[in-house]
């Protein structure tokens, strides 16, 4: 591989790796603060990329005002699952929150191929992301680039809400031990729902820029980049921020990389992501980043 | 100020709290004492709105709380330090404090936080460690500036001697004087009777979910009931 294919196949590494790292912070928060994997986090990409298809391509509207209600409506359809779906088994054993996550998956999943049909439809990206940059004889599709350049954009912003302010504050606390927040005077139930807010607003542009780069949306879309985000946040150690985007990256590197190095392996490559999965989990359990989970965890 | 009316309390077919009935009144230090399991701990949770209540009722200020979240209750002007301190470990001593005052202006929080400094000096030089790594002393003071932080009215303590060296109890105690010299309504959980009495006005026995004994702090700790109750009869 010569150096101009190397330096593609970085970007292209960078690129993936950036919607799986936008992807994951979703799970690992959830999992931060309830110790739900949320199953249906990966649906909600597919809702996000619905409604700009809609937005854009039926109803014809300029494209930031409906990227950013395919974004808000995503968000508030992460609230609503939390409220529907998991609030009401808040004392439950976790078993059944996950029996939940899946039925909720499932239900997302099948609401859209009842609404849109099970064909795919494709996805008229704006022209703003679409387009080739020349840079010295390589060319990177623009959308390469600012799929990065979007990610962290919005990471930043994440983490300064996380780490900055004060529902950030108590965010954090609730992941360490969610009672004694609320004997703080904080609302528990305005805190988890704010970040199933924030986790999915982040799906919701992860699934407009996973629409525009594999440019068609069908309803079952969100079930490989949900599970391939999850196997991040796990490979950067689930709970932890930085762990899901270092996971996020490292993975879409992975990829793309081996698929260069070895193109006979293109038909492996999710098996390889799954094979890391069983590896992490029997190697190190708490991914990258993560510490070893204390008794308040468990 | 607080009053407990014959609260009942259960985890299934266990009743932990059978008809318990006490009464705080402003500017007092009261003390609810009992051996483990006798239903201290469920009674501070009911309170809280952190344990469910069957029966009874529970007036704050005169207004009904039971069956009101916790953040609702807390807000009305109630500050806990919890069993085992509870503090959060993976947050700086500063994040710890002004999560204390959650619900006040951040501005208000920061200038109480100077003062919470100045009583807790060792938590000054500690800001901004992460508070897993404090001490299981300098973890006790973070609670207890924690729950000061939000200018509680009244301040419900549970066990806070718990697992600390015999100097250091006596400084714990040392400080709820103080704050209740400041004003601070006091009602301290305990299981070592003879230190909640030093310093309690009042006190309350618990056994079995129900209250057997109650006076005045240095009358009750020469009660012969007293020690029944800790070590059954």
């Amino acid at each position: 591989m010569d150096l101009t294919t190397l330096f593609q196949q970085l970007i292209n590494g960078l690129s993936l790796g950036s919607l799986y790292a936008l992807i994951a912070i979703g799970y690992t928060m959830v999992y931060g603060i309830l110790r739900l994997i949320n199953f249906a986090h990966g649906d909600l990409l597919m809702v996000g990329a619905y409604v700009g298809v809609m937005g854009v391509g039926m109803f014809a509207w300029p494209w930031p005002a409906a990227f950013g209600l395919a974004v808000v409506l995503t968000g508030l359809m992460g609230v609503l699952l939390e409220r529907g779906a998991y609030r009401p088994l808040r004392q439950a054993p976790r078993i059944s929150l996950l029996i939940s996550a899946i039925a909720a998956s499932f239900l997302l999943e099948n609401l859209a191929l009842v609404i849109f049909g099970g064909r795919p439809k494709p996805f008229p990206a704006p022209p703003v992301f679409t387009g080739v940059f020349s840079l010295g004889g390589v060319f990177i599709p623009r959308l390469s680039l600012l799929i990065p350049a979007l990610t962290a954009l919005f990471l930043s912003l994440l983490f300064l809400m996380v780490y900055r302010t004060r529902a950030g504050r108590a965010m954090r606390a609730i992941a360490y031990d969610l009672e004694t927040v609320s004997l703080m005077g904080v609302n528990i139930n305005r805190i988890i729902a704010l970040t199933f807010l924030l986790g999915s607003l982040l799906a919701g542009a992860g699934g407009l820029l996973w629409a525009m780069k594999y440019p068609q949306v069908n309803p079952f879309m969100g079930i490989l980049p949900g599970l391939k985000a999850f196997i991040a946040a796990v490979l950067g150690g689930i709970g932890n921020l930085a762990g899901a985007v270092l996971g996020g990256l490292l993975l879409g590197l992975l990829e793309i990389m081996i698929v260069s190095l070895f193109p006979d392996w293109a038909g492996y490559r999710d098996a390889l992501a799954f094979g890391l999965l069983i590896i992490i989990l029997l190697a190190r359990p708490t991914g990258l980043l993560g510490e070893a989970l204390g008794e308040e965890k468990l | 100020m607080l009053e407990i009316l014959d609260l009942k309390v259960s985890f299934g077919p266990i009743k932990a709290l059978d008809g318990v009935s006490l009464r705080v009144d402003r500017g007092e230090i009261a003390a609810l004492l009992g051996a483990n399991g006798s239903g201290k701990t469920t009674a501070l949770r009911a309170v809280t709105g952190l344990a469910a209540v069957q029966e009874g009722r529970i007036l704050f200020h005169g207004r009904e709380i039971q069956g009101l979240p916790p953040h609702e209750i807390i807000r009305r002007g109630m500050a806990v330090v919890p069993e085992g301190r509870r503090i959060f470990a993976n947050l700086t001593v500063a994040e710890n404090l002004l999560l204390g005052a959650y619900f006040r202006r951040e501005k208000d929080a920061t200038r109480d936080m100077k003062e919470i400094f100045k009583t807790f000096p060792r938590l000054a030089e500690r800001r901004g460690q992460r508070a897993g790594t404090l001490s299981g002393g300098e973890q006790q003071m973070l609670a207890l500036g924690r729950a000061l932080m939000s200018r509680p009215r009244l301040l419900l303590l549970d066990e806070p001697s718990l697992g600390l060296a015999p100097l250091l109890v006596r400084e714990v105690f040392h400080i709820i004087k103080r704050l209740h010299e400041q004003g601070v309504t006091v009602l301290l959980v305990e299981q070592n009777a003879a230190a909640a009495l030093e310093i309690a006005h009042y006190g309350f026995v618990l056994e079995t979910g129900r209250v057997v004994l109650e006076g005045k702090g240095r009358e009750l700790l020469e009660h012969p009931r007293l020690k029944d109750a800790y070590l059954g009869e």
